[in-house]
């Protein structure tokens, strides 16, 4: 066999591959770009973030894995992470008040995990007041001084 | 004397059912939420928003069809050089959020089992690279004793 059948093969196969991708970009009821404040979950600045926890108690959620969490972390915050959701899941029971707003953090505004999950415990639990903070720990660990 | 060609041909069928399966089953997990996927490829921190959201659309159908190239023939050396692309890729991805001490899941299958990154995935990846690389070499020697076969 020939590398240019082989390549000739790849290409059929990644051009047919195009016509579902385009039709899910079109169609798909989970599109990128979407998830971002859906399923209840809201993005809050560091500022407003700070400025609830200051007229109310607030439950932080750090969204990073648990060494990570250990070595620092926003003071009062519970580690709660998708990779070890099973196992910290009870300290989040523990900590949480139904009428209390949720802030979830991880390590930046790109990391993801943090809206990931806030999404979780909105799913799962069916708590209101759900936010994700945008800037996520570099914007708290940079408004200190 | 009869074990060998038995063994040589099921290792082959072995491998490539194995690599089908599980980029068949990466793609559908990935396929089912292309946002969740998109936010894990962001995790990474290697391409803009933009190319995020086109990769979570494109990647999973690729290993879709790439599994199904490998399970049903006619395209089937193709399938091989996209699951070594696939792989290559895997592990260029994971292996550099890994020495970047990068906090994410892996999104390798999907968001409902969110894996971290670290030496499984990275090790999983370089697993199927080198699989890939064996299926595709063993597909064009197939291809050549057929050829040769059929001359005579």
């Amino acid at each position: 066999m020939s590398p240019t059948t082989v390549l000739r093969q790849t290409t059929a196969l990644l051009l047919l591959a195009l016509v579902p991708s385009l039709l899910a970009a079109w169609l798909h009821p989970k599109r990128p770009g979407q998830s971002t404040g859906s399923e209840g979950v809201q993005a809050i600045a560091l500022a407003d973030a700070l400025a609830m926890s200051d007229r109310q108690p607030v439950l932080w959620i750090d969204a990073r894995n648990a060494d990570v969490h250990h070595s620092d972390h926003i003071p009062g915050s519970i580690n709660l992470s998708l990779p070890a959701w099973e196992r910290q899941l009870m300290n989040f029971v523990e900590a949480w008040d139904p009428d209390q707003p949720i802030i979830v953090y991880c390590d930046s505004a790109r990391c993801g995990a943090a809206l990931s999950v806030a999404e979780r415990l909105v799913r799962e639990f069916e708590a209101t007041n759900v936010f994700y903070l945008t800037g996520g720990w570099e914007a708290w660990k940079q408004s200190q001084p | 004397m009869e074990a060998k060609p038995a063994l040589a041909h099921f290792i082959p069928v072995a491998l490539r059912w194995t690599v089908a399966g599980v980029l068949g089953y990466a793609g559908v997990m990935k396929v089912l939420d292309p946002a969740q996927f998109s936010i894990d490829l962001d995790g990474y921190r290697l391409l803009p928003p933009v190319g995020t959201h086109l990769l979570a659309y494109y990647i999973p159908w690729v290993e879709i069809l790439c599994a199904a190239g490998l399970l049903l023939g006619p395209l089937r050396a193709g399938a091989w050089l996209i699951a070594i692309g696939l792989s290559f890729g895997f592990v260029v991805f994971l292996g550099s959020a890994w020495a970047r001490g990068l906090d994410v899941s892996c999104g390798c299958f999907g968001g409902s089992a969110a894996e971290p990154v670290g030496p499984l995935a990275v090790g999983r990846a370089m697993a199927l690279l080198s699989v890939s690389v064996l299926g595709l070499r063993w597909e064009r020697r197939t291809c050549r004793i057929k050829n040769r076969l059929a001359l005579k």
